[in-house]
């Protein structure tokens, strides 16, 4: 069986070696350390040794080269992008393709719809907290409804309703022609709301978003004649446009 | 740091620095690229602490250097019959344990961080294991049953390079 390795050999009173080493380094250290160095050989040879060492070492490789060196090594060392390059590479591609076909091959014409989280639609009952609605929420005659859209950044924003009647209206700016302004990262629920008439049947609410302001009649149109369509869509160049189905209860 | 304070640093404490990581990793080309590491991670977080040992500071910094050189290379260091030879008895041992004392390296680079603190401080700074345990906090018990471990790897490193060289 292979021995214990022993520690670096020491004398009894002997300092530890990393003391020795930073008393060639200049470091405070006591008083009775430096008095056993001064009168122990063992010591006063290692002390030496070191120093005679640290100055071999520096005349070899002086600080200016040295800081040179790092300096290369610096320029050297690849940046966090540039590492980041090779995921960037693969992922990239896939965003642009998902972002580009992937509406396109799901949409059924020009434009890119978006079915997101931007908008939000909330229902405010007498004497009740307002209820934030989701896709099939149930709704009934006389439920208020408010509507907040987020986008980050500023545009126009229209919302328009389809009922089960086939009636086509514009719901934000209410009985508007043409689209609202909306200020980009805006959080808050837009002003007013909208009181459900008594329609009965399938109610859909579209949040068209456009850079540029939207004419509503073409588009209200458009729903029109999809009026009774299981899944009505819309669609417009450039625009985002997210949609809610609501069953209305009678 | 601006290179004024890190030509200074170098000038006063590059040797030492270079000498630990030379005890660590034994290749001199690995030990001048954990020396540039250590100083250019210095350069980049900044001077050592206020008021406290720069050396050990120093050292810390560089061990930590020179596991993730080892790591990154993904080999356990090798020392050359002529580095061997050229070990400083006081810093490293006697001779006749000099070619398992160039297994340190290795087998601090498979410990976890305290037994590894504790090897460093025992067979690196040359503390006892009384003194180790006071700079640590660690019972003697507690030092030695590291110390144990530390030596079973060794052990353990040692046959294993017996081993390949008998094959």
């Amino acid at each position: 069986m292979t021995a214990p390795l022993p520690p670096s050999p020491r004398g009894p009173e002997c300092p530890p070696a990393a003391v020795l080493e930073a008393l060639s380094a200049g470091e405070p250290t006591p008083d009775a350390t430096r008095a056993h160095v001064q009168a122990c050989a063992a010591c006063g040879a290692q002390l030496e040794a070191l120093t005679t060492g640290r100055d071999a070492f520096l005349r070899a490789r002086p600080a200016d080269r040295f800081l040179r060196q790092l300096e290369r090594r610096e320029a050297a060392a690849p940046s966090p992008w540039r590492r980041l390059f090779p995921v960037l590479a693969a992922v990239v591609p896939v965003l642009v393709l998902v972002l580009v076909l992937g509406p396109r091959l799901t949409g059924d014409g020009p434009g890119v719809t978006w079915k997101g989280e931007a908008f939000r639609v909330v229902v405010s009952r007498a004497g009740a907290e307002a209820v934030p609605l989701a896709q099939d929420s149930a709704v009934k005659e006389g439920d208020r409804l408010r509507f907040a859209y987020e986008s980050p950044e500023a545009g126009h924003l229209l919302v328009l309703e389809l009922d089960g009647r086939g009636g086509a209206t514009v719901f934000h700016p209410f009985e508007g022609t043409a689209s609202a302004p909306l200020a980009a990262g805006q959080r808050d629920f837009l002003p007013g709301s909208v009181e459900l008439d008594d329609a009965p049947g399938t109610e859909w609410l579209f949040a068209v978003f456009s850079p540029r302001p939207l004419q509503a009649a073409p588009l209200l149109a458009r729903l029109r004649e999809q009026a009774g369509r299981a899944e009505p869509t819309l669609t417009c160049d450039g625009c985002r446009v997210s949609s809610l189905r609501l069953r209305k209860a009678p | 740091m601006d290179d004024a304070r890190l030509a200074e640093l170098y000038e006063r404490y590059g040797f030492l620095v270079h000498r630990r990581c030379l005890q660590l990793v034994r290749r001199p080309e690995d030990a001048e690229d954990a020396l540039q590491e250590t100083f250019l991670r210095v350069k980049r977080y900044g001077p050592p602490r206020d008021g406290g040992a720069t050396l050990a500071w120093l050292y810390t910094v560089a061990a930590r250097c020179c596991f993730d050189l080892m790591e990154k290379r993904g080999r356990e260091p090798v020392a050359e019959e002529s580095q061997l030879a050229a070990l400083e008895e006081r810093g490293d041992g006697s001779t006749e344990d000099a070619d398992r004392r160039a297994l340190l390296g290795a087998a601090l680079r498979t410990l976890d961080g305290k037994t590894r603190t504790i090897g460093v401080l025992h067979y690196l700074d040359g503390y006892t294991q009384d003194e180790v345990a006071a700079q640590t906090g660690f019972s003697r018990k507690t030092v030695g049953k590291k110390l144990k471990t530390f030596e079973d790897r060794i052990r353990q490193l040692f046959a294993g390079r017996s081993h390949e060289a008998r094959r």
